[in-house]
């Protein structure tokens, strides 16, 4: 089975020959968002149905370097390439605003985040993918005990800008972060747990120290930051990530790649992973449209 | 209109077949997104210029790097920066004055 990245629905065949057909289809009544993705990932160039299966079976290709390897080579092509997503721009030299913009969206992020998180711990019977959650779950929400969750950190980022918690607590999600929120929200309460789990922790590769391995252009934020950002608590925040999504990543994409493989599913996950980094995108673009909010307001 | 483009007017893609009016012509475009992004660039231009027509519009760039362009009514001429979201327009930088001649 595989599914449209663009628009999700789902195929029985492994071949992309139906995906492909799919595509034509889209494109030749001119639906944006599938033009749009082929522009961006295949081709500017229209080819004819045959021509076009062949590019999507390079395009999802992993044979060379493995499931896992494919995902963040595809992740770094899409977030970090020569010409990265906007909000990647903006945090290399980030404002104020760029800050409480990311403050703002990523908190709507983290509580959807730990759903996410606990409904593949429902969803799947294995051991090591539940206490690999829930050490995740520890970590962004509540806090081991002796270091806060990323939770508190970011929102302590927040207040170091001049945003207090409360206007964050109370804000609304901006539309883009609304509707990525409500997909991952379905797909993790409705489709397959290892569906789930790489469309999440898939997103962790953002801020990934190991991107430049993979051909990424950038990295998440210029690492002088952590030398001295805008604030302290700015640099906390960006350095727990950076020391902990990195392994996180890492290590979830190992399980997803075993289990894909186990599963017979390395087609499923393939096309789950680029549905969802494709919310993503948009998901970013929300943090950059935030902080353009607050530098009108304030 | 001249254009430096074949395909789709504003990112010179094949796919797709949407036809719009701009400016008084029919022009191709992939999707009605790049139509609305066009149509809201050159009016853009126009604004910022207040020429009452633009005769041509050169484009170099791509979604997520935004797009440079050079546009000339007669003599007259305006380099510019633009990004666009769901064709509407997000940044536009002015590189020059408008005013110097077509080189
Ligand atoms: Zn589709
Ligand atoms: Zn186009």
């Amino acid at each position: 089975m595989n599914i449209c990245p663009v628009c999700g629905e789902k195929f029985n065949d492994n071949d992309l020959s139906s995906l492909s057909a799919h595509f034509l289809s889209m494109a030749s009544s001119s639906d944006p968002s599938h033009v749009m993705w082929l522009n961006r990932y295949i081709s500017t160039k229209k080819m004819p149905q045959d021509k076009l299966a062949d590019e999507f079976q390079r395009f999802y290709d992993f044979t060379e370097g493995g499931l896992a390897d494919w995902i963040k080579k595809r992740f770094v092509n899409t977030f970090f390439s020569k010409d990265p997503n906007i909000f990647v721009l903006e945090m290399q030299e980030p404002s104020k605003y760029t800050i409480m913009g990311y403050v703002t969206e990523h908190f709507h992020f983290l509580k959807q985040w730990v759903r996410s998180c606990a409904y593949i711990i429902a969803r799947t019977d294995f051991r090591d993918i539940q206490k690999y959650e829930l050490d995740n779950i520890s970590e962004e929400y509540f806090g081991d005990g002796s270091r806060p969750p990323h939770i508190e950190l970011l929102l302590q980022m927040g207040e170091s800008v001049g945003l207090n918690r409360e206007t964050v607590m109370d804000s609304k999600p901006l539309k883009k972060t609304e509707n990525a929120l409500k997909y991952w929200d379905h797909v993790s309460s409705s489709e397959h747990w290892l569906d789930a789990m790489v469309s999440m922790h898939s997103l962790e590769l953002i801020a990934d120290k190991n991107v430049k391995m993979y051909g990424a252009n950038y990295s998440y934020f210029n690492p002088k930051i952590l030398n001295g950002g805008i604030t302290k608590e700015t640099t906390q925040f960006l350095k727990a990530g950076y020391e902990a999504d990195q392994y996180h990543s890492g290590d979830a994409l190992r399980l997803v790649e075993s289990y894909a493989k186990q599963l017979d599913m390395e087609r499923e996950v393939q096309s789950y992973f680029l549905r969802s980094a494709d919310y993503f995108y948009s998901y970013l673009e929300g943090r950059s449209e935030r902080g353009k909010m607050y530098e009108k307001e304030l | 209109m001249k254009r430096n483009y074949d395909g789709c007017a504003l990112c010179d893609a094949t796919w797709g077949e949407y036809w719009r009016e701009v400016e008084g012509e029919r022009m191709f475009f992939c999707c009605s997104i790049c139509a609305d992004a066009f149509e809201n660039m050159v009016k853009r231009v126009k604004k910022e210029t207040g020429w009452d027509n633009v005769d041509s519009v050169s484009i170099e760039g791509n979604y997520a790097r935004g797009r440079d362009c050079v546009a000339t009514s007669g003599e007259k001429k305006i380099e510019y920066f633009f990004r666009h979201e769901d064709g509407k327009i997000t940044e536009f930088r002015r590189k020059d004055q408008g005013t110097s001649p077509v080189p």
